[in-house]
């Protein structure tokens, strides 16, 4: 039951139009990946800086884009949850659909900026390793790892779940969909574009990678927002929680007795794993 | 079993009930804050900030605390704007009862001490709304300093406890669904669904009404000093401080009675049977102390039933004298008892989602002399408001209820918890609020809008949200012909005391409707 109520609670946080969205995302770059033009020097040349300039002369630029977008609809619809509902709410019926198609626009138009600027900083980050003779999957792990420690991140987090106020009517409504959408996009790229150097720079495991990713994003989105803080954030430490209790449970019913009064005395829980924050509101 | 008394019906002021709840008190004042058992550990279940307690003198600076794992597993449970607050506030004031009673028997008091209630909505009794004697007694009949009066009960800023019939409204009780979405319409009895707690903005009915008014109608804040300065506010009137004060007890025993006079007062209020209400929530188990100091987790499903908990209530009986909120309605548009009767409320599982009517056309901030604002409608949707409206004879016929309307003031935030604002629908031009009681939407408290509107809180700095249904407005405008199919007029009256510190702002304002 505890498993069931687990499974339960994490598919609530889901919509299933957005799973398979994202799932169609994935057959696309599936496709795509066997589109793209790898050359062998990609796969083994010491040269980063070559290997990403080789990657962008061997295809179209129309196909770079194409892959890049479905990048995103593979990854970003299961984060796009809670300020889509927010959209949807908030809207009158008959403006939902261009509501949210204002919001995706905006929010598309940040991240297609930040593929350009991911790209320069990919090979800037390679140029320097070489520079340093550093071997470049340790160069762009060292920015993931710095960068999920930081407060900033986690500030970046905490905007992810702001939720702004929506006109109503005519042009206001529109703007105000496009500038959520804008400033939504802004805290969602700052928040995940560091760690997404990673698939980017190991084009060999690219794919793993962004699976890998893409699940941890999902499970960090659904964290509530939290003071600023150094921290290793888990990637989906709040689902550690719900492992954890679910365990409790299962050992708790196994043990389950009357003392006095009060039902059902649990037992001690364990203590929660370093760096795991109960939810305190 | 342990029977929970009114306590305005207790002899005042000491009652031996009251009088042993004072040396309790004292009591458990007595132990450290590292002993689960403490008044100042059991307070920090509800809420703790360590600054605040600090600079109230509740925490000496320096003094140890529990330990990480204690304080994870404990402290800072509180659950609101959600529909596990009334299970959570439950299984908080049973262990606290009994870590009360142990205390009592201890100094040698009654083995069936049980926590008294608080009923200010009694409206027999003339003095429900004034806070209970005991609790404004400097001194104890043996001389001792009174444990049970606090200082940090501003009130209206003057000490002066001022709730009004307002304030302790039972429409709470009318409703029959425990839980919906919150998506406009309305939060439920109980509160709206979250699959995790952070999901709700929205206050539930009665945590709303008349939960969050007693709160800080009670704690108040001081008349002078900084807004932002969260010192100046009383005790009750912020979550983090509110179960210090030892009347936050027998509010909270009020509030559980009134989920018991909801169940029993029809057949057809029901708790919710979904498992991750009666189990959950998934991502944070309840936990607190026994009286031997120990832990013990529970969950919905534990507290379900108040015998197997060990107490009853002295009374359950039904304030509304069994009145049913469809029936009611109905009779307004000319339907005999027997035919309104008929007409049926659609079951949340059923229903549509709530849709928007309209809004109005920017944020507005609220200052001390209150603010106008104009809901603008979308045509198209009003019309199928007064279509239902217009369609109500036929309703007898075994159809459904006409379409219900929701004012909703989204995304509140401010520093000023104890703020209550009082918000009126369609004001006669020229007209003195208090003179027109039938246009009353409701009474707004800010419980809770510091915290919610803070970034980094569990809210992400959306503040709170608060529902209110205007029905029987609507109703009643529809009726006189006064219903105006292009906007609503909203005004929204500060009732407590607004500085411009406050900073208190309403991203919008809206109204939904549900219907079929």
């Amino acid at each position: 039951m505890a498993l069931r109520l687990t499974l339960l609670a994490l598919a609530e946080r889901q919509s299933r139009v957005l799973i398979l969205a994202s799932l169609t995302g994935w057959l696309a770059v599936l496709a795509l990946d066997c589109m793209l033009l790898v050359p062998e020097l990609c796969l083994s040349s010491d040269a980063p800086v070559e290997r990403l300039r080789a990657i962008g002369a061997f295809n179209s630029p129309a196909l770079l884009m194409l892959a890049w977008c479905a990048m995103l609809l593979a990854m970003m619809p299961p984060l796009l949850r809670e300020p889509l509902a927010h959209l949807r709410r908030r809207s009158l019926v008959r403006r939902r659909v261009r509501a949210i198609t204002a919001f995706v626009a905006g929010y598309g138009a940040v991240w297609l900026v930040a593929g350009v600027v991911l790209l320069a900083a990919a090979i800037a980050t390679a140029a320097a390793a070489n520079a340093m003779g550093v071997p470049m999957l340790l160069a762009v792990g060292a920015i993931a790892v710095g960068w999920q420690v930081t407060p900033l991140r986690q500030i970046c987090l905490n905007r992810c779940h702001w939720l702004p106020r929506l006109s109503a009517f005519g042009f206001a409504a529109d703007r105000d969909c496009v500038s959520f959408g804008l400033a939504h996009g802004f805290w969602c790229a700052a928040s995940c574009a560091p760690l997404m150097l990673l698939p980017i720079m190991a084009p060999q495991i690219h794919l793993p990678l962004m699976a890998l990713l893409s699940a941890s994003l999902i499970l960090e989105r659904m964290a509530p927002p939290r003071p600023a803080a150094w921290s290793l954030r888990l990637p989906g430490q709040s689902v550690i929680v719900i492992i954890i209790r679910s365990m409790q449970r299962r050992h708790a019913s196994a043990l389950l007795s009357m003392q006095g009064p009060i039902p059902a005395p649990f037992g001690a829980a364990s203590p929660l794993p370093p760096g795991v924050q109960p939810r305190c509101d | 079993m342990h029977t929970r008394r009114n306590v305005w019906r207790l002899s005042q002021p000491w009652d031996d009930i009251l009088l042993w709840y004072a040396k309790g008190v004292r009591e458990l004042q007595t132990r450290p804050i590292t002993d689960p058992t403490s008044w100042t550990s059991l307070a920090a279940i509800h809420g703790f900030d360590q600054d605040l307690w600090t600079a109230l003198g509740y925490l000496k600076p320096n003094s140890p605390l529990p330990s990480d794992a204690n304080q994870a597993r404990f402290w800072k449970q509180c659950q609101h704007q959600t529909w596990h607050f009334l299970p959570w506030h439950r299984g908080y004031l049973s262990s606290f009862e009994a870590i009360m009673r142990a205390a009592i028997v201890k100094l040698g008091g009654p083995d069936d001490w049980a926590l008294p209630y608080w009923n200010y909505s009694d409206s027999q009794d003339p003095n429900a709304r004034k806070l209970p004697t005991a609790f404004g007694q400097a001194r104890l009949p043996d001389g001792k300093a009174n444990p049970l009066l606090v200082t940090r009960r501003y009130g209206d800023g003057t000490g002066r406890i001022a709730i009004t019939p307002a304030d302790v409204a039972l429409n709470a009780l009318r409703e029959t669904e425990f839980s919906a979405n919150g998506d406009g319409g309305t939060t439920g009895f109980g509160g709206p669904q979250t699959a995790f707690q952070h999901d709700g903005f929205n206050n539930g009915e009665i945590e709303s009404l008349p939960h969050n008014n007693i709160h800080v109608l009670v704690g108040g804040r001081q008349p002078d000093g900084d807004p932002q300065d969260a010192s100046i506010y009383g005790l009750m009137s912020i979550p983090d401080t509110a179960a210090l004060d030892p009347i936050f007890w027998l509010h909270h025993a009020n509030i559980d009675r009134l989920w018991e006079v909801w169940l029993s007062r029809d057949s057809a209020n029901r708790n919710p049977s979904d498992e991750q209400w009666l189990s959950g929530p998934a991502d944070h188990a309840f936990a607190m102390p026994n009286p031997d100091g120990t832990g013990r987790n529970f969950t919905a499903a534990d507290v379900l039933d108040t015998t197997k908990l060990g107490y009853i209530y002295d009374d359950t009986s039904d304030p509304l004298e069994g009145a049913v909120r469809v029936a009611t309605r109905m009779t307004r548009f000319g339907l005999s008892p027997a035919d309104a009767a008929n007409v049926r409320e659609i079951p949340v599982a059923q229903r549509k989602p709530a849709e928007l009517v309209g809004a109005n056309d920017r944020s507005i901030q609220i200052g001390s002399e209150g603010i106008q604002t104009l809901v603008k409608f979308d045509q198209g949707v009003s019309r199928k408001i007064v279509d239902s409206l217009r369609a109500s004879p036929s309703f007898a016929a075994g159809g459904g209820e006409p379409d219900r309307v929701f004012l909703n003031l989204e995304n509140i935030r401010g520093v000023n918890d104890a703020a209550v604002l009082d918000v009126y629908v369609n004001l006669p031009k020229g007209a003195r609020p208090e003179d027109n009681p039938h246009h009353l939407a409701g009474a707004v408290s800010l419980f809770g809008v510091r915290k919610a509107t803070r970034p980094d809180s569990a809210h992400g700095g959306n503040g709170i949200s608060q529902t209110m249904e205007i029905t029987d407005i609507v109703d009643r405008l529809h009726l006189d012909n006064a219903l105006d199919l292009d906007h609503l007029d909203v005004h929204i009256v500060p009732r407590t005391e607004i500085r411009p510190g406050d900073d208190i702002s309403v991203q919008r304002v809206s109204v939904y409707r549900q219907g079929q």
